[in-house]
């Protein structure tokens, strides 16, 4: 690859300037918020036995105080929950979401990849237990109607991280190199998508009509010229599993990305009470959609060829059920 | 420290900085404001978290002012501090969305998605791979620079472009073989 081109390709995808004032704004805001540089040594103050004792009960003043805030959060977090059949409101249960999230992602110390075995397999161990109560958390409590079908994809996604972060420590405890990289790469795809559709489930509000065809028509637009989907559908990617030249890896994951933040989008921006059956059947599709991709990354990861294969024109069907649905509410 | 900040030299700002001024300190950053938010930008492919990422790479820098060595160029430091923050910030985003605007005509949209494609790759390396990519072939900086940046040789600077080039090689191929 010449330097050149990827000097003017690189420089013609990110080019941006600055917003608008934005020096300005971290001048005022160095200004506003005078800090005093510390130079070495970090602490050079004398303690007094006085001043000493103090801090130390001030220490354990702050320490009771913590443990009281986390017996309060664990009180509270627990009442979130409602008893299944009464249903629970959106707000506690987007509360649950990010919490879980939350926990989930404090276990990650990522970014790690395939030549950093030893970070992802510490990331896979704390990973478990907040993975698992994610999807008890899930199971136990009563979806309510606008995320019922984003809350099956998110457990479907959630299991399959589960059962490959198990994986992953059982193949890196047996030193198995290929079972490793086998198990990252259903996991990372699971994580990714939680991180590409957990902040629109948290922040998920209803809007008119006109604001969420705008959204549709947006993401639809995305999907239509997305290339790597282009390519996937078109059956020119097949061989990617197999072959050396276009990796699946980028392939599969820009075209997943596509269906993925579609499905974020009508989840963040939810549809009105007017459109809400064509939303339902969108919604379903993209959820089809997210299964048959499932099934391509299982493929992926197990370097099967054929399973990757045979799951394309499931997707083309569906892609064109999604596109139907799409053009179904932009002609409302 | 008001007025004529212009004729000030960077010692002089550093010095005044140091000694809690604030304007001074921005001004020490004005020249290197446009590569800070271009590396952050690189990084996080967001407008709003990159300035907030330079804001608070600039408080940390000013705490951190006392490490930086008499004679060294503050411009490197600055950018490895921009750095380390855009690494917190994009924790575990190993996936992150882009936000995209929709394309106006068909021939744009064509070139909205291979700058988009071209993007995703781009997040799709791990974070040292971007930082490198971003700043050899962004901020168009020499192997040398890039070496004091992230506190590595020169050698090895070219070595781990080499490696992330040859990653992203794969998606210029996909973006030849869809348009």
């Amino acid at each position: 690859m010449e330097e050149e081109m990827l000097f003017e390709r690189i420089h013609a995808a990110l080019e941006v300037q600055p917003p608008a004032g934005a020096y300005e704004r971290l001048r005022v805001a160095l200004n506003q918020r005078p800090v005093k540089p510390s130079m070495r040594p970090a602490f050079p103050m004398r303690w007094s036995n006085m001043s000493f004792r103090m801090a130390a009960g001030l220490a354990l003043v702050a320490l009771a105080l913590a443990i009281l805030a986390a017996i309060f959060a664990v009180h509270s977090t627990s009442n979130n929950y409602v008893p299944a059949g009464r249903g629970m409101s959106i707000s506690a249960y987007q509360k649950m979401v990010a919490d879980d999230d939350a926990a989930a992602l404090a276990a990650f110390a990522g970014p790690c990849d395939t030549t950093t075995h030893s970070a992802c397999l510490a990331d896979a161990t704390r990973g478990i237990p907040a993975v698992q109560k994610w999807i008890d958390d899930l199971t136990h409590a009563a979806t309510p109607a606008r995320f019922k079908v984003v809350d099956a994809e998110m457990r479907l996604h959630l299991t399959e991280n589960l059962t490959a972060l198990h994986d992953l420590v059982a193949a890196a405890q047996a030193g198995d190199g290929p079972a490793i990289d086998r198990a990252f790469v259903v996991a990372v795809y699971a994580t990714d998508w939680t991180n590409a559709v957990i902040p629109s489930i948290t922040s998920s509000q209803q809007v008119d009509a006109a604001a969420y065809q705008k959204s549709v028509q947006s993401y639809k637009k995305s999907l239509d010229t997305c290339s790597s989907c282009i390519l996937v559908l078109s059956g020119k990617g097949n061989d990617c599993v197999t072959s050396k030249g276009i990796p699946c890896e980028i392939l599969f994951g820009q075209t997943a990305l596509a269906y993925v933040e579609f499905d974020a989008a009508i989840i963040r921006k939810a549809a009105p009470a007017a459109l809400a059956t064509k939303d339902a059947r969108l919604q379903d599709d993209l959820a089809q959609a997210d299964a048959v991709l499932l099934t391509m990354n299982r493929a992926l990861a197990a370097n099967d060829q054929a399973g990757f294969n045979a799951a394309v024109p499931q997707l083309q069907r569906i892609t064109g059920q999604i596109d139907r649905d799409a053009n179904a509410i932009l002609q409302s | 420290m008001h007025g004529s900040l212009f004729s000030h030299t960077e010692a002089e700002l550093i010095k005044a900085a140091r000694q809690g001024d604030g304007s001074a300190f921005a001004e020490l950053l004005r020249p290197q404001y446009q590569s800070a938010f271009r590396v952050a930008y690189g990084l996080l492919h967001d407008s709003d978290e990159a300035e907030d990422a330079v804001q608070e790479a600039a408080f940390k820098a000013w705490r951190r002012l006392g490490n930086l060595r008499e004679g060294s160029s503050l411009r490197p430091w600055f950018l490895a501090i921009v750095a380390n923050q855009c690494r917190n910030v994009g924790r575990s985003k190993w996936w992150t969305v882009l936000k995209t605007e929709p394309p106006e005509s068909e021939a744009a949209a064509v070139d909205v998605a291979a700058g988009v494609d071209l993007r995703r790759a781009l997040l799709r390396l791990s974070y040292d791979e971007r930082l490198i990519v971003v700043l050899r072939y962004y901020l168009d900086m020499p192997f040398e620079e890039i070496a004091t940046t992230l506190g590595i040789s020169p050698k090895a600077a070219r070595n781990r472009v080499e490696r992330a080039v040859h990653r992203l090689r794969p998606i210029v191929q996909i973006q030849g073989a869809a348009v």
